[in-house]
């Protein structure tokens, strides 16, 4: 067979030629498919493991637990339930045990019976580690790792006891044990080991001593294993299918053994209950009765009261309209007066005017009569000067006949004459006779001059006196009427008065009147004045009477509250005594046992855990290798194509030589073949131990499981191969098969090259025209390559997106623990005190007098498990704080988003957030509890609160003593350290526990650093997630970095030719690279964020929240772990560049 | 003193245990301007000549002066810088970037280059003007080649190297391509050499080289080059 040999050949040459090649596909298949099967593997390797585990060991499927003790016709009807293959009883009491060292811890002892485990039948075999189980009493085994004692050792001896005021004997037969052995157990796989009632209210260890050690009169607790249960898996569908039936029928038994074994003491009870409700009601009547009797009372003092008032109001309202009458008379009295002054005064005054008017009358009259006389004396006087002038006239006409007698002029008259004429003269006028008698003769002109100077100044004069009469003569005409006008005036004057004068004496009998009028009012308002005193005297008399009166029913009614408020007292004593009663007999009511707990494996918080755990890594291992996986399957083709082009001549020779198509396109499916099935084997038979025993590992700080089981699954190992094989395979055939149907002619020319193509941001010229050629060619091969474009994208997204989940997680952990310890827990640590202590010591000599405590508050805190209506239940701490507001010092309760205080109220719990969304119930809803004296209370939600770590419930103490009727027995003390004083823990720790009652103290950085430490597994899970991301990096760049240089080894070799340098070469190459993991990496980013979202919502545990948000620093980090990725790929394949040889620009194309 | 002076040049090459001497001690000067054409069967060491001659590769024995500078004493980085300057080259296969246009292609090289020649000017020296906003799979062979020699001739350089650029060429593409080359030669003052096995093609030559077995067989001075149209094969 030629033919085949030479096909072998070939075939081992193609490999052996392209060693590179081969492997890589190889890798990435490995990588790809050792992942996807490791990871799957996890979840049913870790519960192949566990139920190995519990088939070996018999965990039970039942644990019952009665509070009163299990009797022997409950065991008969608890084996009678259809299913049930073996029951087992058993009995636990937790107490203190001391070691050597003088180390308290409280532990769980349980009861072993070596009978009960003859012949490997035994339920919940304990799994022995060193040494050996009890046989006699006096003996202990002890669980080992995790919580037991530091450095204990087989043949130690623990000394066991009881809080005080309880016997130890009441119970146990030994007090101390030795150690003979240690174990694990399947019932504690996780380091959870239940409340108590005892110390601090949380169990530390727990270990196995001989049954005969109890003496307890009753079994306590029965495990139960069901037929059904060898044949199904734990946590299967069907496992939880069988569980169901018993677990109805076991609760119903439960019921019905709590009724009968209750139902004396509950009647009893309720009798009391109602006897002294009954009492408390006849109490209550008899109050109400006197309390009514006195407010009867009370009420007629008032309406008596009131009428007094009115009475009083209304004659206050008459003896002001009186007042108020008398003083509109006084005022109109006043008014009257007014008016008569005023009156008077013009009377008065009219009076005077005519008395004023008289006298000037009489004045006038006088007046008249004076010029009467004057006038009369004026006709005198006028009748005198007449008579003159005319004596006058009479001396001129005789001076003038004189005259005119004279001689000539020129004569001179005689002596004689001239004497004669004097006389004449003289008789005429003797004055001028006188004058002229001074004369002589001789001087006649002078007389004559005299003469006629005499006549001319008598007639002067007597012109004159002419005048004078006439004017006397028309004054006096004019006195003469001025007179009488004067006298016409008079008498009208005098008639004028005469009427006045009959007015003003009118005027005066009106006032007169008036006088006698307002003299007569004013003696009225006096005797009105008078009445008004008098009335209001007789009412100030009769209300005095009237209020004294009340005052005394008032007081009267006081004496009778007094006496009232003594008896009420007494009554309502008798109804707090009767409340009391009442309460306490509903208290022993409420506590009742009602049911037994009936747990099935679920409510065993390590085995649910764990189940849930393995689900959540299932959940991650459906999406995590996915990239890998994609990114494989295009690696596979893109080099199973590239392998096929490059061997086209080849092809093409064969072809042309009579090879069929089947017999060369077989070549390249045996290659492909051989390297994904190569790559697949090696990859599952790798993953399958590496990836399950890696994460059970890093689980196994938290569970103690001793088998850690990763079989070959033969599901996932053909699943992975059949795809990586499928992909790879098909991938071959489809580019040879593209290949051969092209004829061999075609096939021989050299295959034309992909054709530049125009691109679109060419059409943006401005971006265009400032790109250099590298540039240009970078883009357009960014767009020619599109299966490399996906392939780089793809893997490089999904190794940024792995690297951020990766960050993303720690983030979300890291801020669990910062949220919760600065802003959640503000205290920095808690002290238990055994409250069952009866000389314990005071909360405040043991915190308030530590220097190193700068505050401290006193609360109840005990572990309770939390349900909903049967289902899985959580430990939860519930707090009651003794003062709610001191309490908010020490814990910060508040809503997670809006951030707003949650106060405590009477009517509702606190709880905190994980364990609303665990149960799904938010404020309104309710829940119940059981405490760790398994007495059930049922409770509603208040208020949700942001906490991360644990869960925990808070209620007032109203509000407990409502739930519990019960009041709280403040068992702990928190408090807060001085930050800046320097702080010796142990010293510390000393100090507190040496008080008498003080039995614990845990401190709140020591929790701080255990969850960190815890949570330092994680540190592996970024790791992981760090290192596949890198490897998916590296296989992607290298693969396209790889194949860019071997498709473009011409184009390289020809740009050396031309001269360009390396560094230039290797920008030409690399840019697309580096473009490519940008874009990737942005993608990345947001894959990322998805991504971390799924992982948090899927692997958060019970009693933990996470947070949700990614930091800064983390997208950064994944950025420059991407990048660095590919520069780092970059590097190494610069070298590959290096040696690209000039000489191949010569060769032909291929 | 020669334009282009090889001074006993002698390289060898390892074939896993034998030692093949590819060129054994050839001698020849060619002058600035000349049109030279290195002719021979296939082995006879012209490829290794033009090698060495283009600074691809370094030669074991002799010296290279071109320009008064010995390339042989040249390192890597030295011969990139003369590779980047002072050659043009030409090949068989064009060897155009399939991604570029043929108007970038060119300006890939006188990107590159100190004084380079203008991109337009050049590509319509070599009668592209119109096409050259064609990527390389859109143009034919003989436009392909056209395309390569601007690219050469835009870097300005100092030798024209050629290798077989008739080879992958018909006839009369083939002899358009020649023609293009000794009109650069003689318009330009262009250093050319064409290395080819056509010895046709040595009529059009100034200097002949003729090589056989690693040496020079004959070193001939054409005092009558033939022009193209007057050559055939």
């Amino acid at each position: 067979m030629m033919k085949k040999r030479s096909f072998y050949k070939n075939l081992i040459r193609s490999i052996s030629n392209s060693k590179g090649r081969f492997f890589s596909i190889m890798a990435i298949v490995f990588l790809g498919v050792s992942f996807f099967a490791g990871i799957n593997a996890t979840e049913p390797d870790m519960i192949i493991s566990a139920d190995k585990y519990y088939k070996e060991q018999n965990l039970s499927d039942f644990k019952i637990i009665s509070p009163l003790g299990f009797k022997d016709e409950d065991l008969t009807e608890i084996k009678n339930i259809r299913g049930v293959s073996r029951i087992q009883n058993g009995y636990y009491k937790d107490l203190f045990l001391t070691t050597a060292e003088g180390d308290i811890d409280v532990a769980k002892l349980l009861s072993y019976d070596p009978q009960d485990f003859k012949d490997d039948v035994g339920i919940n075999t304990p799994f022995l580690i060193e040494g050996r189980l009890p046989q006699n009493i006096g003996e202990i085994s002890l669980e080992s790792g995790f919580n037991a004692p530091k450095d204990i050792k087989i043949g130690d001896k623990l000394t066991a006891s009881v809080p005080s005021g309880e016997d130890i004997h009441d119970g146990l037969n030994s007090t101390e044990y030795t150690v003979v052995g240690f174990i694990s157990s399947p019932l504690y796989i996780t380091y959870e080991r239940g409340q108590t009632n005892i110390g601090d209210g949380s169990v530390d260890y727990f270990g196995y001593i001989y049954h005969e050690d109890f003496n307890m009169k009753h079994y306590n607790e029965i495990y139960i294993s069901l037929v059904a249960s060898e044949d199904h898996q734990a946590y299967s569908d069907g496992y939880e299918k069988i569980v169901k039936n018993p677990e109805a029928l076991l609760e119903a038994l439960g019921i019905a053994a709590m009724m009968r074994e209750t139902k004396t003491f509950r009647e009893e009870l309720e009798e009391s209950r109602d006897l002294f409700l009954e009492s408390k009601a006849k109490a209550q009547a008899e109050i109400d009765k006197g309390q009514a009797e006195l407010e009867n009372a009370e009420k007629k003092i008032e309406q008596g009261a009131n009428a007094l008032s009115e009475m009083e109001s209304r004659y206050k309202r008459e003896i002001e309209m009186g007042q108020a009458d008398l003083d509109y008379g006084k005022s109109a009295v006043e008014q009257a007066k007014i008016s008569y002054f005023e009156g008077y005064a013009a009377w008065l005054e009219g009076y005077n005017e005519y008395q004023d008017g008289r006298m000037d009358l009489i004045e006038a009259k006088s007046e008249l009569d004076d010029a009467k006389i004057q006038i009369e004396n004026g006709e005198t006087d006028l009748e005198n000067a007449r008579a003159q002038l005319e004596t006058t006239q009479a001396t001129i006409i005789a001076l003038k006949e004189i005259q005119s007698g004279l001689p000539p002029e020129d004569e001179i008259p005689t002596q004689e004459e001239y004497d004669l004429l004097i006389e004449e003269i003289q008789l005429i006028n003797p004055q001028l006779a006188q004058a002229l008698k001074a004369y002589s003769p001789e001087y006649f002109d002078r007389f004559r001059q005299a003469l006629d100077s005499s006549i001319i100044t008598l007639e002067e004069n007597y012109a004159q006196g002419q005048k004078q009469v006439e004017e006397g003569q028309r004054l006096l005409d004019e006195s003469k009427l001025q007179y009488e006008n004067g006298l016409k005036e008079y008498e009208a004057g005098v008639l004028l008065l005469q009427k006045a004068k009959a007015e003003l004496d009118e005027a005066k009998l009106q006032i007169d009147f008036a006088k006698d009028e307002i003299e007569k009012g004013e003696i009225e308002l006096q005797r009105g004045a008078q009445e008004l005193e008098k009335a209001q005297a007789e009412l100030d008399e009769a209300l005095n009477k009237g209020y004294a009166e009340l005052e005394k029913s008032r007081e009267d009614v006081n004496e009778g509250w007094k006496i009232f408020e003594e008896e009420k007292r007494d009554a309502l004593a008798k109804i707090t005594e009767a409340e009391i009663e009442i309460k306490d007999a509903q208290r022993q009511l409420l506590e009742l046992p009602k049911e037994w707990f009936v747990n099935t494996r679920d409510a065993n918080p390590g085995y649910s855990s764990y189940g849930d755990d393995a689900n959540r890594i299932g959940a991650v291992a459906k999406v995590f290798p996915l990239f890998f996986f994609l990114v494989a399957a295009l690696v596979c083709l893109t080099t199973m194509t590239r392998m096929v082009e490059e061997e086209r001549v080849q092809i093409g020779t064969l072809k042309a030589l009579g090879y069929n198509t089947s017999s060369i396109a077989l070549k390249y499916l045996a290659y492909g073949l051989l390297a994904s099935l190569a790559g697949s084997v090696a990859g599952f038979l790798l993953g399958f131990q590496l990836f399950p025993r890696l994460i059970m590992t890093v689980y196994g700080g938290m569970y103690d499981i001793p088998y850690m089981l990763s079989p070959v699954h033969l599901d996932y190992a053909m699943l992975s191969t059949a795809i990586a094989v499928l992909t790879t395979v098909s991938a071959s055939l489809w580019a040879s098969l593209a290949a051969l149907r092209t004829t061999p002619a075609q096939l021989m020319q050299p295959k034309a090259p992909k054709p530049g193509k125009r691109i679109l941001i060419e059409r943006i010229g401005l971006l265009w025209n400032h790109m250099n050629f590298t540039q240009k060619v970078t883009a357009r091969n960014i767009f020619r390559y599109k299966r490399r474009f996906f392939m780089t994208v793809i893997g490089i997204s999904g190794c940024s997106a792995l690297l951020l989940a990766g960050y993303g997680i720690k983030d979300s952990v890291n801020a669990i623990s910062q949220v919760q310890f600065d802003q959640v827990f503000l205290y920095d640590g808690i002290v238990a005190m055994d409250t069952g202590n009866k000389e314990r010591a005071e909360l405040q000599e043991v915190l308030g007098t530590n220097p190193g405590i700068s505050e401290y508050a006193s609360a109840m805190m005990e572990s309770v498990s939390v349900f909903k209506d049967g289902g899985r239940q959580f430990e939860v701490s519930l707090w009651v704080p003794e003062a709610k507001n001191e309490f908010a010092n020490f814990f910060d309760l508040h809503e997670r988003v809006s951030k707003d205080p949650i106060s405590l109220g009477d009517d509702g719990a606190v709880i905190t957030e994980k364990l609303s969304r665990l149960f799904g119930v938010e404020s309104g809803d309710s829940l119940e509890f059981r405490d760790s004296e398994n007495r059930v209370y049922s409770f509603e939600i208040a208020g949700i609160a942001e906490n991360y770590l644990g869960h925990n419930v808070f209620m007032s103490k109203e509000y407990f003593d409502k739930v519990t009727l019960r009041e709280p027995e403040y068992n702990a003390g928190v408090f807060k350290l001085y930050e800046d004083r320097a702080f010796d823990e142990s010293g510390f720790k000393e100090d507190i526990l040496a008080f008498e009652g003080a039995v614990g103290v845990s401190l709140a950085s020591t929790f701080r650093e255990d969850f960190n430490e815890t949570m330092s597994s994680l540190d592996y899970v970024v790791l992981i997630l760090i290192l596949s991301a890198g490897a998916l990096a590296f296989v992607v760049l290298y693969n396209l970095t790889n194949i860019n240089i071997t498709e473009r080894i011409r184009e390289i070799a020809t740009i050396k030719v031309l001269g360009f340098r390396s560094r230039e070469i290797s920008a030409y190459v690399y840019r697309e690279n580096l473009i490519l993991s940008f874009i990737g990496t942005v993608f990345g980013l947001f894959l990322g964020s998805i991504l971390h979202r799924f992982v948090m919502d899927t692997m958060e545990v019970d009693n933990m929240m996470f947070g949700r948000i990614i930091s800064g620093w983390s997208f950064l980090y994944a950025v420059i772990l991407t990048m660095i990725f590919s520069v780092l790929v970059n590097v190494l394949m610069f070298f590959k560049l290096k040696k690209v040889d000039m000489v191949e620009s010569l060769k032909s194309i291929e | 003193m020669s334009f282009v002076k090889l001074i006993n040049v002698i390289k060898r090459y390892k074939m896993g245990e034998v030692i093949i001497t590819a060129v054994d001690g050839v001698d020849f000067e060619i002058e600035k301007g000349d049109f030279a054409v290195v002719v021979g069967a296939s082995g006879a060491g012209k490829t290794t000549v033009l090698n060495l001659l283009g600074g691809m590769d370094k030669l074991d024995e002799g010296s290279i002066i071109v320009d008064g500078a010995d390339i042989s004493m040249y390192n890597d980085k030295m011969l990139t810088e003369y590779r980047r300057f002072d050659i043009g080259f030409v090949f068989q296969f064009y060897n155009l970037i399939q991604n570029l246009t043929a108007k970038e292609n060119v300006e890939l090289a006188s990107q590159i280059s100190k004084n380079p020649l203008d991109v337009e000017m050049v590509l319509n020296m070599v009668g592209l003007k119109e096409r050259m906003d064609n990527f390389p799979s859109q143009l034919s062979g003989g436009e392909q080649q056209r395309v390569a020699i601007a690219r050469a001739l835009a870097k300005n350089p100092k030798i024209l190297l050629c290798d077989e650029p008739t080879g992958a060429l018909d006839y009369q593409t083939g002899k358009s391509i020649l023609k293009l080359l000794q009109d650069t030669c003689k318009n330009q003052g262009m250093t050319v050499i064409v290395i080819t096995h056509n010895a046709a093609i040595q009529h059009m030559a100034d200097k002949i080289i003729k090589m056989k077995n690693g040496k020079v067989s004959k070193f001939m001075v054409n005092e009558n080059p033939v022009p193209v149209e007057g050559i055939e094969w």
